[in-house]
């Protein structure tokens, strides 16, 4: 009978011990980096070409997800959208952006360097192209609590789990025919929580595509800033010309300047003309 | 002294520039021909687009034989805004402009300017594939206005040298892109300073050619002056002595 206690005890503690080290604390890592996408056979830094690019206002731009290993568990293609075009809704209220066309991923062939951006941006027929490069790390740990897992029904009701979720959100702006970043602009989150045993999948799912929308929400602003600061630099900067787009419409306008000089000239020579009659 | 006479005859009387006193009589400011552009300009506002399409400058119909389009051109614009805003400018210079140098001497400027500034920009601007606009022929005629206050001496010259300057700055400033205010263009029409650059030369150029005109026909009519002056004299010297001649 001693034995037989003693077993149970043992096996109790072999079981609680299996679920201590099955909840102990792991780290998981999605990523897609701008550099393995458009260098990936580099042994050494790309070299830059020397050049002047043009822009042709209004720009054609396309916005996608960079390619990358370890996507596909966090965001769907529908969730991989509904970002893009928080996006591009920070882009589309300026004049000097023509169309923006969100390039699915199906589109990207990872590791596809300057090629399949060239092919991309052809068959998309945009100008420039906006890559985001994300990097996603989840830690997942269990604390005190999880020690009630044992009794199999803590493990739906006791939250004995920790996440903690930080994402990385880079958007670069390259111009596909010189190949030159123009400007690039960061969003960074940080996801944090607890979770039950049996709830940590889906709850850690959902904490990682809260992570991008935060993500995104810190980049949008940052774009906007880098944006502002690019058409502040392009005034100094040689290497970057502004030229019409072929076939562009021009008009002569008269603007209020004009129209204000026209009217005090007027003015001048109608009151000089009362005196004078 | 009857060949100098009729000399004299043949050749217009005419001030020097800088004494020349424009019709500053009452508070009129009547410009029959700026009005009526005005009003064109105006009334093809209101026309079917297909008229619009048909008067406009269209760089592809240009080169095709469509030559009516370097004048039409800038009588048509993209909207209405657009047209009020340069009809309003050009009616305005206008008034200042027409009374001082004369209906007949601005149309005559307009129609080589308006061509000069089309096929400026045809040459220039290859990209540029459709033009609207008076613009460019309304900064023509301020560039004429001032330089015609310049000449007759009508305001202190420093006024005059203010308003050019702003005229200067603000086509500096859209050359810069260095937005002042509100366009009256709709979204994706560029404002083309070029025309109104163009239109700026042009400007001055009729001022120069005109300065020329004048400075030669000052040099013509001078001697002429002179020497109707000398022959009064000798008139007057010799009329006593005829006189005496007849008495004797």
């Amino acid at each position: 009978m001693h034995y037989i206690k003693t077993f149970i005890v043992a096996l109790l503690l072999a079981l609680l011990g299996g679920c201590a080290f099955w909840g102990s604390g792991h780290r998981a890592q999605q990523n897609g980096s701008v550099v393995d996408y458009l260098y990936p056979n580099a042994k050494q830094a790309p070299m830059l070409q020397a050049g002047v690019t043009q822009l042709r206002p209004p720009v054609r731009v396309g916005i996608a997800f960079v390619p990358g290993a370890g996507w596909g568990g966090a965001l769907s293609e529908q969730q991989k959208t509904q970002l893009l075009e928080r996006v591009k809704a920070s882009f589309a209220k300026h004049a000097y952006i023509g169309s923006i066309e969100i390039i699915p991923s199906a589109y990207m062939q990872a590791r596809g360097g300057f090629d399949n951006l060239d092919q991309v941006a052809r068959m998309f027929n945009v100008e420039v192209v906006t890559l985001l490069s994300y990097d996603q790390v989840q830690f997942n740990d269990t604390n005190v609590l999880s020690m009630l897992y044992w009794t199999i029904v803590g493990a739906y009701v006791i939250q004995g789990n920790q996440y903690d979720i930080q994402t990385m959100l880079d958007a670069s702006v390259f111009d596909v025919k010189s190949r030159k970043l123009l400007f690039r602009a960061p969003g960074t989150s940080r996801v944090a929580g607890n979770a039950t045993m049996a709830g940590l999948s889906a709850k850690s799912r959902a904490a990682q595509s809260d992570g991008y929308n935060q993500a995104v929400d810190q980049l949008i602003p940052h774009l906007q800033t880098e944006l502002d600061n690019f058409r502040e630099r392009l005034k100094g900067d040689s290497s970057i010309q502004i030229r019409n787009k072929e076939g562009y419409q021009g008009g002569g306008a008269a603007d209020w300047g004009l129209l204000a000089l026209a009217g005090l000239l007027a003015a001048l020579v109608y009151g000089k003309r009362r005196r004078a009659g | 002294m009857a060949n100098v006479a009729a000399l004299a005859k043949r050749v217009p009387t005419q001030r020097a520039p800088t004494q020349r006193v424009p019709t500053m009589r009452g508070p009129t400011m009547r410009a029959p021909a700026s009005t009526l552009l005005a009003l064109a300009a105006l009334a093809l506002v209101y026309a079917p687009a297909a008229l619009g399409d048909a008067l406009a400058y269209d760089r592809l119909a240009i080169l095709s034989g469509q030559l009516w389009r370097l004048w039409s051109g800038h009588l048509v614009h993209f909207s209405a805004q657009h047209g009020i805003t340069d009809a309003v400018a050009l009616f305005l210079i206008g008034a200042v402009l027409e009374p001082l140098i004369g209906t007949r001497r601005l149309c005559l400027a307009l129609s080589w300017g308006a061509a000069l500034i089309a096929l400026a920009l045809l040459l220039g601007l290859p990209e540029m594939a459709h033009y609207r606009g008076l613009s460019g022929l309304d900064v023509m005629m301020a560039v004429m206005a001032l330089c015609a206050l310049w000449q007759q001496r009508i305001f202190p010259r420093y006024w005059i040298a203010v308003l050019a300057t702003l005229l200067v700055l603000k086509t500096g400033c859209e050359a810069l892109g260095i937005a002042l205010g509100g366009t009256s263009l709709p979204a994706g029409i560029t404002v083309m300073w070029q025309a109104h650059a163009l239109g700026a030369a042009c400007g001055i150029l009729e001022a120069l050619c005109r300065a020329q005109r004048l400075r030669k026909r000052a040099e013509l009519v001078e001697p002429l002056l002179h020497e109707q002056r000398d022959v009064v004299a000798f008139d007057r010297l010799s009329v006593p002595q005829t006189a005496r001649q007849a008495s004797v």
